[in-house]
């Protein structure tokens, strides 16, 4: 007898060895449908016009868009799974709101999509196993019936989760995990690197997982990681009342998924070299940059910032920079989409052009990627208890976004800077205060990484 | 008596009653100890199963491996490809025919993930392990220590498939098909636990392989665990962890009472390579190793007890029944003996009176009818007489006063007193009678005694119409014999008859007439005396009973 499991990871296995062979990938690919792509692709540089007769830096930003969905359109079946840690500390309010965030999300889901919630503590059990929704109500009092007791074992719950999403996974459907924990795991691989890995397989699957970290006791390196290597969103959910609107956005993104499995491929020309990949980790390997990600949402936008050095050239000359070549998957019709887009650097000799010709919004999102990253810097600082180091690393941080916002003009940015103000504050404050503190900037590293997270991101208390 | 009582008790209840709860206890530790060996015995059997099911998933993950790894091509952008695509694949490598990597290429300026994978597996490469056919099959372990440990990270070892779990690919089933490669896992230690490397040799020498997905294969892994956990028995713990114990894995089942690792499992086994970093572990659940059934033999040794118990009330009752009634009896007739005390010695004296008076008249009849009304009374007064010996006995106040009397003028008158009524029932009266010598005794003690023996030869020797009187002297004592040819005294009651209360016959038909008390009381008369009153068991004819007391002169 085979096993459903194992013949579902064999499936994936196998499924996926078509795509092993290089010429199976590209001739083999049917041509695009006439139907218009899901997103829009563009491909900018920072600098369009560069100084002739140098060596330049600058960056490439290649852009992704979700289309808007029309509002009669179908959309893409979803094939969810609700993990709820029921660890005692998830007892009283916490989850009785947890049980009413998780039913009223169900009640956005309708025919044709899957769903199946899984609880764990010591152990993981099934509250409800993979079933469609012609018995919401049955789903529903399952939840009902979740009480909180014992332990953490999270790799468990998500691998069950995942198990119960493999029962029922189709083509052109939309995979989801959406794990609510407010604790540590404790139980079973419980690193945040184990779990990223975790995320990272389940993304090869073509599943997501969606992090909510409630409370202040979660490990939030952990519910990132996962979150990040899966491509999914994440969530620091300070009050347990704030969870219905977060699980409100949640499946509001997931059902707005437009396209899945996507690649992007940059293919550096010739003398250009890839420096490195800003916020996202991408593999580069010679002249190629390879990213992929799981799914992009209607209206969102996705981007992979990549350095670049362009070889010195005579003015007035056209310097080829890359091409990128992105394939998705319709979410909705499951066409494979294939688009690609060249990007040529003009040597000039006046800066002044130069200057006036530069692309702000890359340069925006340059800073942002920066200013994350010595964010992030501050947060290792500080968790290697180097604090007065944290202190000023953080302080770096809120500078540069604030003396970007203003050089660049940009409201985002400003935005960004203060935010990051009001850490530093909660951070030097310590205690609770520096804890929340932790948790925001993971969350807010997370989405500014990789462009995934929940609007209703608490504010920042003043 | 008390005493006896006591015993008899402990013989009839204590001691069953002790052996009954000896043999209950020692059978419900007996079947304790049999249910928990059943049930160890029960779960090695369970870990072997969880264990198989871990080495079939690991079996068939390897064929899986094989048949892409076969089938891939083996250029830089192929292998690139394939964690890329393949959730249980981190990274793919390739060693040439010396065992080089050849992919990816360790060089200094590696970056991202492939200078991660190189770090991640130098001790693979340092170890200088070559995989191939050299290797043993498995589940031979070829490694430098057959235990894993986890404290060490130059530990590592390697396995080769079986055969069983391959693809059959025989050269002679398919000629066409590529000779069946060597494959194999190789594990080792690096950062927070084991990591695992599948290889295959190809038939150029050189070798593909793939680095594990850890986390993909322990979530693989225990969500087939998960499936286990719907069949195991509800009170049981289990475990899946690593070989140090400090990492759990899996667990299912219900908790233990105890905190798992704190107390000991009850079952550990190392899981079959290529997992044995691995250990299973059992624990007993919440309510603890099963215990046998104790209430059955609980309730058997209580019944039993009960029953026993109810029994020995019984005969107790039974047993006492009798004793009270006479007893009781007693008591009634020493309450109102001393009332007949004076009204019977008058009517002796006036019957005597009356009596002489008649023989001077000359009336045989009436002196005939006075005998009677004598003989009855003196009867009634030797009952009366016993009974308040023997309530004297009941106080303590038994005494006896001696007097230098000649033995054989006492029975000679004795015997004239009953001879009368002896002769009417057809006895023939033998003495022999060989004590004139006077000695110290109590005559009237001596009188009862022979008075009691004489009225049981009237009562119940009526049969052997013999009766034999014979005192004889010695010069530290005198005995005084009395025989009869009757039924005798059965051998069992030889001691019983001299208990107060005790009486051979029980039937209707002797009534109401002895209270029982005679012997007894005339045994313990016989022995203030310093003297005895026994049955000879020699004599086979009938009952013989011996007085025996002491000659003192002084």
């Amino acid at each position: 007898m085979k096993l459903p499991l194992f013949t579902l990871a064999g499936a994936a296995l196998f499924g996926a060895l078509a795509g092993v062979l290089p010429t199976a990938a590209v001739a083999g690919s049917p041509p695009a449908p006439a139907s218009t792509p899901a997103m829009d692709l563009s491909v900018e540089l920072a600098h369009p016009q560069i100084l002739a007769g140098r060596k330049m830096t600058t960056y490439l930003k290649v852009g992704l868009t979700g289309q808007e969905l029309e509002a009669s359109a179908k959309r893409a079946p979803v094939n969810v799974t609700i993990v709820i840690d029921k660890s005692g500390s998830m007892g009283g309010d916490k989850m009785v709101h947890a049980r009413e965030a998780a039913k009223q999300a169900l009640d956005r889901l309708g025919a044709g999509d899957m769903v199946s919630v899984v609880a764990y503590d010591d152990a993981v059990s099934l509250i409800s196993p993979a079933t469609d929704l012609t018995d919401r109500e049955r789903v529903k009092a399952a939840i009902d019936r979740i009480q909180a007791g014992g332990s953490t074992a999270l790799f468990s719950g998500i691998s069950k989760g995942a198990e119960e999403l493999r029962r029922n996974k189709r083509p052109n459907q939309v995979n989801r995990v959406v794990l609510l924990s407010d604790g540590m795991a404790n139980v079973g691989p419980s690193s945040p690197q184990d779990l990223g890995r975790l995320g990272a397989s389940l993304a090869k699957e073509g599943i997501t997982v969606t992090t909510l970290g409630l409370g202040l006791g979660y490990n939030e390196d952990l519910m990132t990681e996962l979150a990040l290597r899966s491509d999914g969103n994440h969530a620091f959910i300070e009050n347990s009342r704030d969870l219905a609107g977060i699980f409100q956005t949640e499946f509001g993104d997931i059902l707005s998924v437009v396209a899945q499995r996507i690649r992007v491929r940059v293919q550096c020309a010739e003398g250009v070299r890839p420096v490195r990949v800003l916020g996202r980790e991408a593999d580069i390997h010679g002249q190629d940059v390879e990213l992929e990600m799981n799914q992009i949402y209607a209206r969102q936008h996705k981007y992979l910032l990549l350095e670049v050095e362009i070889p010195e050239g005579a003015a007035d000359t056209d310097a080829p920079v890359a091409t990128a070549e992105v394939t998705s998957v319709n979410a909705l019709t499951g066409a494979e989409n294939r688009s690609l887009t060249r990007s040529v650097a003009r040597r000039v000799n006046d800066p002044a052009l130069i200057a006036n010709t530069v692309n702000k919004a890359v340069l925006v999102e340059v800073a942002r990627a920066i200013s994350t990253e010595k964010e992030a810097l501050a947060v290792k600082l500080s968790d290697e208890g180097r604090h007065e180091e944290a202190t000023k690393a953080y302080n770096a941080a809120c500078s540069w976004s604030l003396s970007e916002a203003k050089r660049l003009a940009s409201p985002e940015l400003e935005k960004l800077g203060l935010s990051q103000q009001e850490r530093l504050q909660m951070f030097n404050a310590g205690g609770v205060s520096a804890n929340a503190a932790r948790k925001m900037s993971k969350s807010e590293d997370l989405k500014n990484r990789t462009q995934n997270g929940l609007s209703s991101m608490p504010e920042p208390k003043k | 008596m008390r005493w006896r009582f006591t015993f008899l008790f402990l013989l009839m209840v204590a001691v069953p009653l002790g052996l009954l709860a000896w043999l209950g206890y020692m059978m419900a530790r007996q079947d304790a100890a049999r249910v928990r060996e059943a049930w160890v015995a029960g779960l090695g059997r369970r870990m072997d199963l969880v264990d198989g099911w871990l080495l079939q998933e690991m079996n068939r993950l390897g064929s899986d491996f094989d048949a892409l790894l076969q089938g891939a091509a083996l250029d830089e952008a192929s292998l690139r490809t394939l964690p890329r695509e393949q959730p249980l694949i981190r990274h793919a490598f390739l060693l040439d025919a010396r065992s080089r990597l050849v992919f990816p290429r360790p060089t200094s300026d590696a970056s991202g993930e492939v200078a991660a994978f190189l770090r991640r597996t130098a001790p693979v490469w340092e170890s200088g392990v070559r995989f191939g056919p050299q290797l043993k099959e498995a589940p031979l372990v070829v490694a430098n220590d057959q235990t894993l440990d986890l404290n060490s990270s130059s530990r590592w070892a390697t396995y080769v498939r079986n055969k069983e779990g391959r693809p059959l690919v025989k050269g002679d089933y398919n000629k066409e098909a590529p000779a069946p490669a060597e494959s194999g896992w190789h594990v080792w230690f690096y950062g927070n636990g084991a990591q695992m490397l599948f290889w295959q040799q190809r038939n150029d020498g050189r070798v593909v392989g793939v680095e594990v997905e850890m986390a993909a294969l322990l979530s693989l892994l225990v969500n087939r665990l998960g499936q286990a956990t719907a069949s195991a028995p509800s009170d049981e713990f289990w475990r899946l962890v690593n070989a140090d114990g400090a990492m759990v894995i899996h667990q299912w089942g219900s908790p233990p009472a105890g905190k798992p690792g704190a107390v000991p499992p009850v079952g550990r086994r190392a899981c079959s390579a290529p997992l044995s970093m691995w250990q299973l572990e059992a624990y007993a659940g919440q309510r603890g190793m099963p215990r046998g059934n104790v209430l059955p033999v609980l309730l058997g040794a209580g019944a039993a007890g009960v029953a026993l118990l109810g029994l020995a009330w019984m005969l107790y009752r039974e047993g006492t029944r009798e004793m009270r009634e006479a007893r009781r009896r007693v008591s009634f007739v020493n309450q109102v003996s001393h009332e007949l005390k004076t009204p019977l010695t008058n009517i002796r004296l006036y019957a005597e009176m009356a009596q002489q008076q008649a023989e001077a008249a000359g009336e045989e009849s009436v002196v005939r009818h006075l005998a009677v009304v004598e003989a009855e009374t003196s009867r009634l007064g030797r009952l009366i007489h016993n009974v308040l010996t023997f309530a004297r006995h009941q106080r303590d106040q038994l005494a006896v006063h001696p007097q230098r009397v000649v033995l054989d003028d006492l029975v000679t008158r004795a015997l004239d007193l009953w001879r009368p009524g002896l002769e009417a029932k057809g006895f023939e009266v033998k003495t022999d009678l060989r004590a004139p010598e006077p000695f110290l005794f109590d005559p009237d003690a001596v009188e009862q005694i022979l008075g009691n023996l004489l009225s049981n030869v009237e009562k119940y020797a009526g049969a052997g119409r013999w009766l034999r009187l014979a005192t004889e002297a010695s010069p530290r004592t005198v005995r005084l014999v009395v025989e009869d040819h009757g039924p005798g005294v059965p051998k069992a009651k030889k001691d019983a008859i001299f208990q107060p209360f005790v009486r051979l016959r029980n039937d209707l038909a002797e009534g109401a007439s002895g209270t029982g008390i005679g012997l007894a009381i005339s045994r313990e008369l016989a022995q203030l005396h310093g003297g005895g009153l026994t049955l000879d068991d020699a004599w086979t004819e009938g009952a013989r009973f011996v007085i025996t007391l002491p000659n003192k002169q002084s």
